[in-house]
């Protein structure tokens, strides 16, 4: 047995699997992804609901009034034809938060459609309470229970705020204000037979939190 | 760490006290009221009787006023004045330094307040009689 001379014999390399690997992984991801079509089943449930109706803030006044957003109404028993100086008249004023929400509101007073006094004549305050109205002799010097809500005015020209701190009205709740409408014992004599009306401006807004 | 404690303190802030906004819903409900007015009523016609040397001059409402009275001579010039929240007044002859055979005319004004006065007066009239020494009616 000859042996002839030994050549040098290279090492096997590793096989090259890239490209199988590739196109496996390439079948796999085509098969994956829809490249391949059948017929598969299908369904659609569908569900509808109710309907979702706003909310309203209402502030509401006395027994249903001003009821609905930006409504207001005129109370004429707020009135006296023969009011003098130094008389002060107390009237009920009920507010309501009839919505779902908690809430805050404050109030402003101003000079109505009538007005022919002058600007030193006829004063207002809101109170936290009731009207105690049992003063029917002149000089009728009726008062209102309860906490004062802001500083006592005359009736200004324009819109003037009559609660220093917004007051809180939970959902459903209620509370009684008493107006209390007053003719300064210094009003010029000029003011006799003057006529004048106001307004009151009760501003709700959705308490937050 | 001053930092980190403000960047902290500032998102603590944020979730606490809300630095998110939301809509929030409100209602303007608005009351009118009545009328306010008034005038002064002059007090009602004056009645007049002896009552000794002098007159006294009444009158029924209104009451509980208070009132201001002037007497004043046929010549419009005024001898007396004075307020009271009677509804009568008792003039003699030494209160307005009467004459003989003068004429007197009494003005009754209801007043409120420092300034109103009703704007009609009552009056009456009165003279002086006997050596000036009477009134009467």
């Amino acid at each position: 047995m000859s042996t002839g001379p030994r050549r040098a014999v290279a090492d096997p390399q590793p096989p090259r699997l890239w490209k199988p690997v590739l196109a496996l992984a390439l079948a796999v991801l085509l098969g994956l992804s829809g490249y391949t079509s059948w017929a598969y089943w299908q369904d659609t449930a569908e569900v509808r609901t109710g309907s979702f109706t706003a909310g309203q803030l209402d502030l509401q006044l006395d027994s249903g009034q001003a009821v609905g957003l930006g409504t207001g109404y005129t109370k004429t028993s707020i009135a006296a034809d023969d009011l003098l100086p130094a008389e002060t008249l107390a009237y009920p004023l009920t507010v309501r938060n009839v919505s779902g929400a908690a809430a805050t509101y404050g109030a402003t007073v101003q000079r109505g459609s009538t007005w022919t006094y002058d600007g030193s004549s006829i004063t207002f305050r809101l109170f936290a309470g009731s009207p105690d109205t049992s003063d029917t002799s002149y000089p009728r010097q009726q008062t209102c229970s309860g906490s004062p809500l802001g500083a006592q005015t005359f009736v200004p020209a324009s819109a003037t705020s009559v609660i220093n701190v917004p007051r809180a009205l939970a959902p459903g709740g209620s509370e009684t204000l008493c107006v209390l409408v007053g003719l300064d014992s210094a009003s010029a004599n000029a003011n006799q037979g003057a006529r004048g009306t106001l307004t009151l401006v009760l501003t709700s807004t959705q308490a937050v939190g | 760490m001053a930092a980190a404690l403000a960047v902290a303190a500032l998102l603590l802030g944020l979730v606490l006290a809300p630095g998110r906004t939301w809509a929030q819903f409100s209602d303007t409900a608005t009351v009118g009221t009545g009328t306010f007015t008034g005038t002064l009523a002059s007090p009602a016609a004056l009645s007049c009787q002896t009552e000794g040397l002098g007159v006294r001059i009444g009158w029924a409402t209104p009451t509980n006023r208070r009132f201001s009275v002037r007497v004043l001579q046929t010549n419009g010039s005024q001898v007396y004045d004075t307020t009271t929240t009677d509804n009568s007044i008792l003039l003699t002859p030494t209160l307005l330094s009467a004459v003989l055979g003068a004429r007197y005319t009494i003005e009754v004004r209801t007043t409120a307040g420092t300034a109103w006065q009703s704007p009609q007066a009552s009056t009456r009239t009165f003279g002086v009689a006997a050596l000036g020494l009477w009134l009467v009616c």
